[in-house]
């Protein structure tokens, strides 16, 4: 359904803006992918859209790139040209300047800068760009959760980043800077000779500084990668660290990490795991955060066990024994997670846990061996919420129960371990989990699932709501209601703070209506 | 002179102060949505001017058609409510209208006059002899003098008839073989078609929009002639073409202050309530004008129509006229009675937010005035209903670059409250409005119902509603009260 809509969405062109809402008709040509959010330092500032309008000759053609704010406003509608196919990738809005990556779906992608008059002020293509490149630009274009940059991310009005691959025996990494007009700054990447496979995934990046999680590994299917940030000074590229995740007593996987402007320290959040334990197989421990300084060295770190301390945390806060399943079943996948202007850390999961799939055991039976699914499933659970306070003691707990679901593995799947098949489910869009919203300061921040529960009783239709975990100082509430629409398709976008973008589709009026909803609070 | 404006502002405080000790309700006007004699006047109107369209061609069956979806705009106007009949809004603008005609008899017995709920400043002519003014033309002017200036230039529009031509213009170009023979001829092509049309079209476009921006000239020139044989004030012509740009501002560009309006003993002001980042996400957009925007213009700019119109007013000579002609202080009655029909338009289209806003300004000018603050109470409440419900999210605007600062920051104000927020401060803000002084007040008795709704009191509802039902059987809330049940 998600791509229906998406398709409609970008086949169509804005005809109708008022107060609330946006209306698109149709256009000359569509495809896929070429709607996605426009970001300013992780935070959704607006949408796009991009379409064909004119054949310009053979090769070229004429598209519209219209540019919405947050508020479904149109505020820029600039016409560009481009060789046909081309694919609008992803933008990132760095407060005065535009960057878009546009990709030809073969070997050459083009980053293309405008200012905030919608005049082009620059372009740089990379061709022959790097075979696990391409692989991971055509696996990004399926993804659609939480609006985040891939290649691309603001360095603050100094321009752009983008985060590339080398293309080494082993592959590496390398993170290319430019200005406002797409001008080459500098590059930084990981040592050619390099005996693992290196890849640097940005979590932050501002005008001064950029972290990254470089995760190397053997190859590909290695269960057991090691960790490690990378600090970069933003102005000139250089290296200011590179410091593994693991301490003495655990192995670490790194999350997310943030820099904290006034303190001048970073702040890492992930999981930890026994010593020695491969990363991708075993369960977690607990989750951790740590403080260090600007020369990565450890001034600080927390761990929070499953087992002990929320267990604890529960038994103090509800007088109960707490729930077995909160600590013990299963394991949870961690969607988002996002610090506080305060400087706690919120968290937002799921539950799920690998089960024998009554589907996949009938399917068996009937087919005998020659069945392509497993005996085995992944089954998704409630939704978990987690505030740390600013000294990274637990503050609040909640889970929120919804509708489990079921996601039936491949044959050969059942042999995976949970927490990598958590990882391959998230690929795959099989939790409900949809995306969170949150303000530049994180006081508020709302989590959007997808309960496909049932109505209320004495009406039998199945039908989707649309949940949500609010967070706001500390304090964790939900709302819940059902897909408010007669339309013939209905999707749930991320919007501002405490808000939902519905894209409704109306078949026989040939109509698609953006609107955004709030969530109570 | 100087003796009569200090009389003039003496009574005009006189009068506020009273209102404000009296404390006083607005009466809202009656939403009219019938008119016999209304809809017989369109009929005969419309037959009128369609007699001047002859033949059968596409070209005029066009035409014919355009008058006729005219004639269906108006009956369905009036089945809306969205005119005003029989209050003293449209008495006062039927006189000037009245005046007008009267002084010029070639207008006589082929116009009328209505007034529109709309909110936009503005007045416009249909072409078949309607003039509409809306009601948000009619606290925007200084005096009656600046009304009748504007309904003379409208009246211009009807006189030349500049509607007709137009209409007459578009059909011409639409039933044009050799244009449509050209447009044919490019969609068939390959490449370029989009720019090839818009060749195509462009100067269509230019041609239409130059022949608007004539017509405006020349109703200016002419509605300046119609008001100079009216015992009006000529010279006020000029005042008010040079008012024109400001219809795109707030009337009140002024933030509102929020903590004054909303800060309880009970229920403390909370700082957080006026984070604000802007109208946009995005930031103010730089926009760069081209020459095509000049062109495209069906007005011409405000200061060269006011520097024209000067430069007439100065090569002729003029009998000096009075600014009012109805009592002045009518004229501010009708002005504040006009904003707060402007209120209850929006508050009718169920635009919360504009609504409160709105009120929120009218209680920063007349801090007594009880009727802005109940509907800044019911605004707050029906937010609450309509969210618990989660009605979808059509009663508040969003921040928009295109609204002015004071606006955005109520709209900010109001995205920032919790339930628990809107439901406490529509509560506290209703226990100010008189304490059941109004109690036989059908909108205080509404509000009333509306609060105690959201403060989910249903023994208080219960009753509340049993009283208006009582009351108002036929009220202006009567539907909705009835359908309201509460368990």
């Amino acid at each position: 359904m998600k791509k229906i809509i998406k398709l409609l969405l970008i086949a169509c062109m804005v005809t109708n803006v008022n107060a609330q809402t946006t209306s698109f008709t149709d256009v000359d040509k569509i495809n896929l992918n070429n709607f996605g959010y426009i970001l300013d330092n992780g935070t959704l500032s607006g949408y796009y859209t991009f379409y064909q309008y004119d054949k310009i000759d053979r090769h070229t053609r004429a598209y519209w790139l219209p540019i919405l704010d947050n508020n479904l406003k149109m505020v820029k509608k600039v016409s560009i040209e481009r060789p046909k196919n081309s694919i609008l990738m992803e933008s990132v809005f760095n407060g005065s300047n535009f960057a878009f990556v546009f990709w030809d779906r073969r070997d050459e992608l083009e980053l293309i800068t405008y200012d905030k008059t919608g005049t082009l002020t620059g372009s740089h293509k990379t061709e022959d760009l790097a075979k696990i490149e391409k692989q991971f630009l055509g696996a990004s274009l399926g993804t659609e959760d939480d609006p985040r940059n891939i290649t691309v991310f603001s360095l603050g009005q100094n321009g752009f980043l983008r985060q590339t691959f080398l293309k080494n025996d082993k592959t590496g990494y390398l993170l290319e800077a430019y200005d406002n007009s797409a001008k080459p700054l500098w590059n930084i990447g990981s040592d050619p000779n390099s005996k693992f496979m290196e890849i640097a995934s940005v979590i932050y990046s501002s005008d001064k500084y950029i972290l990254a999680n470089v995760d190397k590994a053997k190859g590909m299917t290695s269960n057991d990668p090691e960790f490690s940030l990378l600090a970069v000074d933003a102005t000139n590229g250089k290296k200011i660290f590179d410091v593994p995740a693991n301490d003495a007593t655990h192995d670490k996987a790194i999350t997310t990490a943030f820099f904290d402007e006034d303190k001048k320290e970073i702040i890492m959040v992930g999981e930890y795991y026994v010593k020695g334990s491969k990363i991708l197989k075993t369960k977690s421990i607990g989750m951790y955060v740590e403080r260090m300084d600007m020369t990565g060295k450890e001034l600080y770190v927390k761990k929070l066990s499953w087992n002990l301390d929320l267990k604890k945390f529960i038994q103090e806060t509800s007088g109960t024994s707490g729930s077995d399943k909160e600590e013990s079943e299963g394991s949870t996948f961690f969607h988002k997670i996002v610090r506080t202007k305060d400087g706690g850390i919120i968290a937002i999961g799921e539950k799920y846990k690998k089960s024998v799939s009554g589907w996949g055991v009938a399917s068996a039976l009937l087919n005998g061996t020659h069945s392509s699914t497993s005996v085995m499933s992944i089954k998704v659970d409630d939704m978990v919420a987690v505030v740390l306070d600013p000294s990274f003691n637990l503050a609040e707990y909640k889970l929120v129960e919804k509708q489990k679901s079921e996601v039936t593995l491949p044959q050969n799947y059942g042999y995976i371990s949970t927490v990598k098949l958590g990882y391959i489910i998230k690929m795959w869009g099989g939790f409900d989990y949809s995306f969170s919203t949150f303000d530049k300061d994180a006081n508020r921040m709302v989590a959007t699932y997808i309960d496909y529960g049932k109505m209320e009783e004495g009406d039998k239709k199945k039908h989707a709501y649309v949940g949500n975990i609010i967070i706001k100082d500390k304090v964790i509430t939900t709302d819940k209601f059902p897909l408010p629409t007669d339309a013939t398709k209905v999707l749930a976008l991320p919007a501002k703070p405490g808000d939902i973008l519905f894209v409704e589709y109306y078949r026989k009026k040939k109509t698609i209506n953006m609107r955004l909803e709030k969530v109570n609070f | 002179m100087f003796r009569t404006i200090s009389l003039f502002v003496f009574a005009l405080l006189l009068g506020l102060i009273a209102r404000g000790q009296e404390q006083n309700i607005y009466t809202p006007a009656p939403v009219i949505k019938k008119n016999v004699r209304f809809i017989a006047e369109t009929d005969s109107l419309n037959k009128l001017y369609c007699k001047r369209i002859t033949g059968i061609s596409k070209k005029s069956e066009y035409i014919r058609n355009v008058f006729k979806e005219r004639k269906e705009y108006l009956n369905n106007a009036v089945s809306n409510g969205d005119f005003m009949f029989d209050c003293d809004i449209y008495l006062y603008v039927q006189q000037i209208f009245d005046t007008i005609v009267k002084y010029n008899p070639p207008l006589q017995g082929k116009m009328r006059i209505v007034v529109s709920r709309y909110t936009e400043p503005n007045a416009f002519a249909l072409g078949d002899g309607t003039i509409v003014v809306n009601l948000g033309l009619l606290n925007r002017l200084d005096n009656e003098s600046q009304l009748a200036f504007i309904i003379c230039h409208e009246l211009s529009h009807q006189y030349f008839d500049h509607v007709f031509n137009k209409i007459n213009l578009i059909a011409e170009k639409k039933f044009d073989e050799d244009f449509d023979k050209q447009i044919k001829k490019t969609l068939k092509q390959e490449y370029n078609v989009h720019s090839k049309l818009m060749a195509l079209v462009m100067p269509l476009l230019f041609d239409i929009t130059k022949y608007s921006r004539t017509d405006e000239s020349q109703a200016d020139s002419m509605g300046l002639i119609f008001l100079s044989h009216t015992p009006y004030n000529t010279s006020e012509s000029i005042k008010a073409i040079a008012k024109l740009d400001l219809f795109d501002l707030e009337k009140d560009t002024n933030n509102i202050d929020l903590k004054k309006s909303f800060d309880y003993e009970d229920y403390l002001f909370k700082n957080e309530w006026l984070t604000y980042h802007g109208a946009s996400s995005l930031g103010a957009f730089e926009y760069k004008s081209t020459a095509i925007d000049d062109s495209l213009k069906t007005h011409p700019d405000c200061k060269i129509r006011a520097s024209a119109l000067e430069h007439l007013y100065s090569k002729l000579t003029w009998a000096p006229g009075k600014i009012f002609l109805q009592p002045e202080d009518k004229f501010k009655e009708i002005s504040y009675h006009a904003e707060a029909e402007i209120i209850e338009t929006n508050y009718r289209i169920e635009n919360y937010g504009r609504a409160l806003f709105l009120a929120l300004q009218m209680s920063m000018h007349f801090p007594q005035d009880i009727y802005s603050k109940l509907i800044v109470s019911r605004c707050l409440s029906k937010i609450y209903l309509n969210r618990k419900k989660h009605v979808p999210y059509m009663y508040v605007d969003n921040t928009s670059n295109e609204y002015f600062e004071n606006y955005n920051r109520v709209l900010a104000f109001i995205n920032e409250l919790t339930m628990h927020d809107l439901e406490m401060l529509g509560y506290l803000g209703f226990q100010k409005c008189g304490n059941d002084k109004f109690g036989s007040n059908e909108d205080y008795l509404f509000t009333k119902l509306v609060i105690y709704l959201a403060h989910n009191d249903l023994v208080i509802s219960k009753s509340v509603k049993e009283n208006y039902v009582a009351i108002f059987k036929g009220g202006k809330f009567a539907e909705e009260v009835t359908n309201i049940k509460i368990n």
